[in-house]
């Protein structure tokens, strides 16, 4: 199975959180499911990276937190996402789209 | 919403730190026992589990770690962590840091003094509406560089320059008695044209201004001031329309003055016009263009620039010399100019204040200088705690950061002793101050003081705190761990440093103290001069006629022929007299006049003198001795032979070689019917406008003979002087009854001893001199504890040296003599720099100074002996330790 290199690109796995509370708020450890999830298993991030990330996006205003309980009725931190989050998923996801298609385009070129 | 719960989320994380962390953990726990159960679920081995699931999750703490760092405000952890250990380590030695922190209260606490003065009075705006485009109109001829505007020249500049000014008035000063309720008072007055309200941009507070047309026909309508209109009635809101009886006329008030409100000649003195009345100038009455006696103040119109209206002003002016050449001759060069109101005002007491401010600077830098050598020499001994934390992984920027962290602590805790000191210094200085300003009131210490003091708390934290910060960076470099390191190159240059730190220090002690010296010595000068009249005993108060009382000029002259003989008689007073402008208190006019069998030649200047009138008996009372011939007695009334008495430079510029008695010169003024003088007398010099005054020909007129000298009206304003070595109030008590004898109404201003109005005639030098001397001695020993530290660390510093000299043979004097010419060498250098900064500012202060030379060697070497012998004496500790090093002691320690 191929896997992403450890290092995400800078700023991908702030793109990737953006984009998995843009449906639903969620706990950390649902967010690493859900990323791997939707990647297919290719997007194994190093899951202790998700929690620095998390608390960046916290400072930059683009997602909050609150306690909640999880499925299992522990005490867990519950993410969601601020208007200004939706504004920043947006306006990154159509960059990331106009560089993966410059990027396609140059690799089907040879 | 969202924002609000981004910045408390921030605060909490900033606040509750040790929680936010637990939460982090906990989080992380969560996640990773998540990971091991969906693991285990999958079949998987719970150890194996766990041990896979950990390394999926990298380094707990490491992010741990990260997650904490993106916290809000956590650069300001570290500046919190080095503060927190600042403080353990300044409180560890309180020695250094109490020496420190005083030092540097003293420096702070003096400059925010002085900054709270510069800020009250050069930094706040006048107490006119829009002060920029006020223009004080100035005019000057050959001989008279600062003169007033006559009424013709007035009426001029009012209404031929209507395209650059929306206003142009002028005002005169007088003083009105105040009857009616109460005790009669002498009140400061002055006498305004209808514009000169809008060109100085005030507005009453109640009621009105002057019509044009009240001016025009001198309506008795007046303008109170604040304090007059709460002192007499009770700020009665109504007071409009209210009678007012005014030299024994009723007067109707029209309007209340604002309370900051003073005439621009007021604002720089103690004293104030409290009754505002229209000046009444008529231009059909006005042919006069040669008395200047007008204050002008003229409103640049909007969308014109300053410079367009004084050029129209100057253009105008200079047009005068073809219009009117009878009244201005070429020779006498007249000019009117416009200066900005502000510059104008606060022009005597810039000069001052910036020497205060120059002065305290230079004492800030003095403690700068000496906090820092004390930072380098307490760094010197840290080299082995920033080696250790330096191989403990502290970059380079984070130690100096902490040495940089250190010493703003420092100069915060000695700003805030220095407001303290402020405070007090503050009061003193306004105490002090010989300027009575209203503005005064409010000096203290307020907002932008204590931002300003904040700010140089800071500003000097890190200033003294950079040379020793460069330092350390350096030191760091070094092995200081090494063992046996005795001295360290980072030691050897912060040394170099300090001794750069000395060397200034004693320049500028250098400079501060032959300021102070050169101030003190033209003070000394000033106190040595001799004004020409006798100060002790005499006392003088002013008594003004009002015309409703005595209206016809014998009413006049006969008041005071009948008072003075009666003041002179009585027991206890030695001398009695009056004069109309008292020396040291007024200025005085000059006449031109022509000696008879001297034709002045067509084109020259006719000579000129001061002048002014005496009654009989003033000679004697001011102890104005009589040279030669006699004094103006009662017998020289109107009608007689018109007398005058000449002071010696008179007499000695126009009859060098001849005696001046029985000698006659006519009076010339224009307009006028002037008469011949016949010189009876010969009296000394006397120092009239101020004791640095350069001699001046002057002449003194018979009281009662006003006539000849071309005036229509004898002065009804005159000083009496009293001579008496009674008790002051005692002195004032029969002068009272006696005036009371004669006038029960009339009310006496300005009770004052001569003496006193000396002292106050050079208040301003004393002050100069007295705060330049306490700073300069403050600097002076700040600059000797400087280089008392330098050498005596270098000593330290040399000890081993020293050892190993003694062992080789060298005696007690040689190592004294080293120690000594490396004093020396320090001192000559700081001497050698600071005379050429003295010589250079005392250049720039030279107008500060009275009869003597900016270069005065006596004070350059005094200052330098000084210097030179108090950097002996720091030196003579170190130099004592040195002597007495023991070689054997010091092998053995080694």
């Amino acid at each position: 199975m191929a896997r992403a290199p450890k290092d995400l690109l800078q700023g991908t796995l702030d793109l990737l959180i953006l984009k998995t509370l843009r449906l639903d708020p969620m706990h950390g450890w649902g967010i690493a499911k859900r990323i791997q999830q939707l990647s297919g298993d290719v997007l194994t991030i190093q899951q202790g990276s998700l929690y620095p990330a998390l608390y960046r996006l916290q400072d930059r205003g683009w997602i909050l937190s609150k306690r909640g309980e999880s499925e299992e009725g522990r005490a867990v931190k519950i993410y969601r996402l601020t208007a200004k989050g939706r504004r920043q998923l947006e306006s990154e996801t159509a960059s990331w789209e106009l560089m993966s298609m410059a990027v396609n385009q140059v690799l089907q070129a040879t | 919403m969202d924002h609000v719960w981004r910045w408390i989320e921030r605060l909490r994380r900033l606040v509750f730190k040790s929680r936010v962390d637990q939460e982090v953990h906990d989080e992380m726990r969560h996640h990773l026992e998540m990971e091991i159960q969906q693991r285990v679920g999958r079949g998987m081995d719970p150890a194996e589990a766990r041990r896979t699931a950990m390394i999926d999750f990298g380094g707990v703490e490491r992010y741990r770690a990260e997650a904490r760092d993106v916290r809000w405000g956590s650069r300001w952890d570290d500046v919190l962590q080095d503060a927190r250990y600042a403080l353990r380590t300044l409180r560890k030695q309180p020695g250094f840091t109490g020496v420190a922190v005083l030092t540097l209260a003293v420096g702070i606490g003096a400059s925010t003094a002085v900054f709270s003065l510069v800020n009250a009075v050069l930094l706040r705006p006048l107490p006119y509406a829009a002060p920029e485009d006020a223009v004080w109109i100035q005019t000057s001829w050959e001989g008279s560089p600062n003169a007033s505007i006559s009424p013709a020249e007035f009426l001029d500049y009012r209404d031929r320059l209507t395209e650059v000014f929306s206003a142009v008035g002028v005002y005169a000063f007088g003083a009105l008695n105040l009857t009616g309720d109460g005790e009669p008072a002498r009140v400061r007055s002055a006498g305004l044209s209808s514009q000169a309200f809008d060109a100085l941009g005030v507005a009453p507070t109640i009621g009105r201004t002057f019509t044009d047309a009240e001016d025009l026909a001198s309506a008795q309508v007046l303008l109170l001031s604040d304090s007059l209109w709460r002192q007499r009635f009770a700020a009665d809101p109504a007071v409009v329309g209210r009678k007012l009886t005014v030299n024994s006329r009723e007067w109707e008030v029209i309007g209340v003055l604002p309370a900051d409100f003073r005439l621009p000649e007021h604002l720089l003195a103690g004293s104030q016009a409290h009754l505002f009345v229209p000046l009444g100038i008529d231009p059909a009455n006005v042919t006069n263009r040669g008395s200047h006696y007008l204050s002008g103040v003229a409103r640049v119109r909007p969308g014109i620039s300053m410079q367009q209206a004084v050029v129209a002003l100057e253009t105008l002016a200079l047009g005068f010399g073809q219009e009117f050449p009878d009244a201005y001759p070429v020779d006498e060069r007249f000019l009117a100019t416009g200066v900005p109101l502000t510059e104008q005002v606060r022009g005597p007491i810039q000069g001052p204040l910036w020497v205060l401010a120059l002065t305290v600077a230079f004492v800030l830098l003095v403690t700068c200088a000496n906090v820092a050598s004390l930072i380098l020499a307490r760094a010197d001994h840290r080299e082995r705690e920033f080696a250790l934390r330096s191989a403990l992984g502290a970059g380079n920027g984070r130690i100096a950061g902490q040495v940089v962290v250190e010493s703003t602590l420092l100069g915060l805790a000695g700003g805030a002793l220095g407001i303290a000191i402020a405070y007090g210094v503050t009061h003193g200085l306004v105490a002090w101050m010989p300027f009575d300003l209203p503005w005064l009131a409010d000096v203290g210490i307020n907002q932008r003081v204590l931002i300003f003091a904040c700010l140089l708390s800071i500003g000097t934290g890190w200033l003294f705190g950079l040379f020793p910060a460069l330092d350390v960076g350096r030191a760091r470099l070094m092995m200081a761990l090494k063992e046996g390191a005795k001295t360290s190159r980072g030691s050897r240059r912060s040394q170099r440093t300090r001794r750069y730190l000395a060397i200034g220090e004693i320049a500028i002690a250098l400079m501060l103290l032959s300021g102070a010296g050169l101030l003190g010595r033209s003070f000394i000068r000033l106190l040595d001069v001799d004004p020409g009249f006798q100060t002790a005993d005499v006392a003088t108060t002013r008594v003004s006629l009002p015309s409703s009382g005595y209206p016809e000029n014998g009413d006049v002259t006969g008041f005071y022929r009948e008072l003075v003989p009666r003041l002179a008689v009585l027991p206890g007073v030695t001398g009695a007299g009056a004069v109309t402008n008292l020396p040291l208190a007024t200025r005085l006019g000059d006449m031109n006049f022509e000696i008879e069998g001297r034709p002045i030649p067509e084109g020259a200047n006719s000579p000129a003198a001061d002048w002014q009138a005496v009654t009989p008996g003033y000679f004697e009372a001011m102890g104005l001795s009589l040279v030669r011939g006699r004094p103006v007695t009662a017998s020289d009334v109107e009608g007689s032979v018109g007398v005058v008495v000449i002071n010696e430079t008179f007499a000695r510029e126009h009859w060098p070689e001849e005696d001046p008695l029985g000698k006659r010169f006519r009076l010339g003024g224009e307009g006028t019917q002037p008469g011949m003088a016949q010189v009876i007398g010969v009296v000394r010099d006397v120092r009239h406008e101020s004791l640095s005054q350069d001699r001046k020909p002057q002449m003194y007129f018979a009281h009662q003979q006003f006539r000849f000298w071309g005036s229509v009206r004898a002065a009804t304003s005159m000083s009496l002087v009293v001579q008496s070595p009674l008790v002051l109030s005692e002195v004032r008590a029969v002068i009272r009854d006696t005036v009371r004898e004669l006038d029960a109404d009339l009310p006496l201003a300005d009770f004052r001893t001569m003496t006193d109005i000396r002292r106050l005639s050079i208040a301003v030098p004393r002050f100069l001199m007295s705060v330049v001397m306490g700073f300069s001695m403050v600097a002076f020993l700040l600059a000797a504890v400087g280089i008392y530290g330098v050498m005596a660390y270098a000593v330290s510093k040399q000890i081993p040296e020293f050892g190993i000299r003694f062992a080789l043979g060298a005696r007690p004097r040689d190592v004294a003599q080293m120690v000594f010419v490396q004093g020396a060498r320090l001192t000559l250098a700081g001497l050698v720099i600071g005379l050429i900064g003295a010589v250079a500012m005392a250049r720039a202060m030279s107008g500060l100074l009275y009869d003597i030379s900016p270069n005065d060697p006596v004070t350059l070497i005094g200052v330098c002996l000084l210097l030179a012998i108090t950097a002996g004496v720091a030196c003579w500790g170190p130099v004592r330790r040195a002597t007495r090093v023991d070689p054997v002691e010091l092998l053995r320690a080694e």
